[in-house]
């Protein structure tokens, strides 16, 4: 079980609960939960540490403990209650943006709207710095899966922000105002 | 007769037009170039508003990933490790 963590380790573990945080969030909508799914994963990680290979790829083995603890609880808790995807929706979609741009809170509300499978793999890949491969394995597919999954969450937020008919200067021109 | 033929063969094809249209509904402007193979694998978007796209999923990212950690949070990681020898 437990063993006596290396100092480095442990740094490495702090090092990487921002980036596990923002993950959690982007997954649940709700930083209160997503902290308590982060809480879990440390626990978890914690019990597991025998099963870590040291000198690996510790981030992309806590982003795994993470999405798995939060699809499979998110199963039990469907057969339970059934938990529309719109309170989600709802409850990101009112969380005030920061930044206090309309263009921000537009793309936030479309991130949420986008079916979980595209969002985990657009975060993955565009968010958290992990290759195809990297964020296939995190989700336990294939890495076309994953390519696949990325495009459509570009499409489908592009179809919902009306981007697609952007040439690219108005869009250079959107992104120095985001 | 053939006004009622015609008529039964527009009722018959209904069911596959209405379902055509939530197909395309479901799919919505994702596949607006209406190619519904293999369109997945190209975004089909510039490269700029890729990195449009994709510099906002970021900025929504980093803006959680550079809070600071939540004190419950770093007080679990130190008891974990004061409990680690067990």
């Amino acid at each position: 079980m437990a063993r006596k963590v290396s100092s480095s380790l442990r740094d490495a573990l702090v090092g990487e609960m921002g980036s596990l945080r923002a993950f959690a969030v982007s997954l649940c909508g709700d930083k209160e939960r997503a902290d308590d799914l982060v809480q879990e994963t440390l626990f978890k990680a914690w019990n597991h540490l025998d099963s870590f290979k040291e000198g690996t790829n510790l981030k992309a083995w806590l982003f795994t403990i993470l999405r798995n603890t939060y699809f499979s609880e998110r199963r039990k808790r469907r057969r339970e209650v059934e938990d529309a995807d719109g309170t989600y929706a709802a409850r990101l979609a009112s969380q005030p943006a920061q930044h206090g741009h309309m263009d921000m809170q537009d793309f936030r509300a479309a991130l949420v709207k986008l079916p979980d499978d595209q969002r985990e793999a657009l975060v993955l890949v565009g968010a958290a710095g992990f290759s195809y491969e990297e964020a296939a394995e995190i989700s336990g597919c294939a890495v076309g899966t994953i390519k696949s999954r990325v495009n459509r969450a570009r499409n489908r937020l592009a179809g919902m922000l009306g981007l697609e008919t952007l040439d690219d200067a108005a869009a250079e021109t959107l992104s120095k105002s985001a | 007769m053939d006004r009622d033929a015609n008529k039964k063969d527009r009722r018959r094809k209904m069911p596959g037009a209405i379902k055509k249209i939530d197909q395309a509904a479901e799919h919505g402007a994702v596949d607006a170039g209406g190619d519904t193979q293999g369109v997945e694998l190209d975004s089909g978007l510039t490269p700029v508003l890729q990195a449009h796209i994709g510099r906002h999923v970021r900025a929504v990212f980093d803006e959680v990933a550079r809070e600071p950690i939540p004190e419950h949070l770093l007080r679990l990681l130190k008891e974990l490790e004061q409990s680690g020898d067990k």
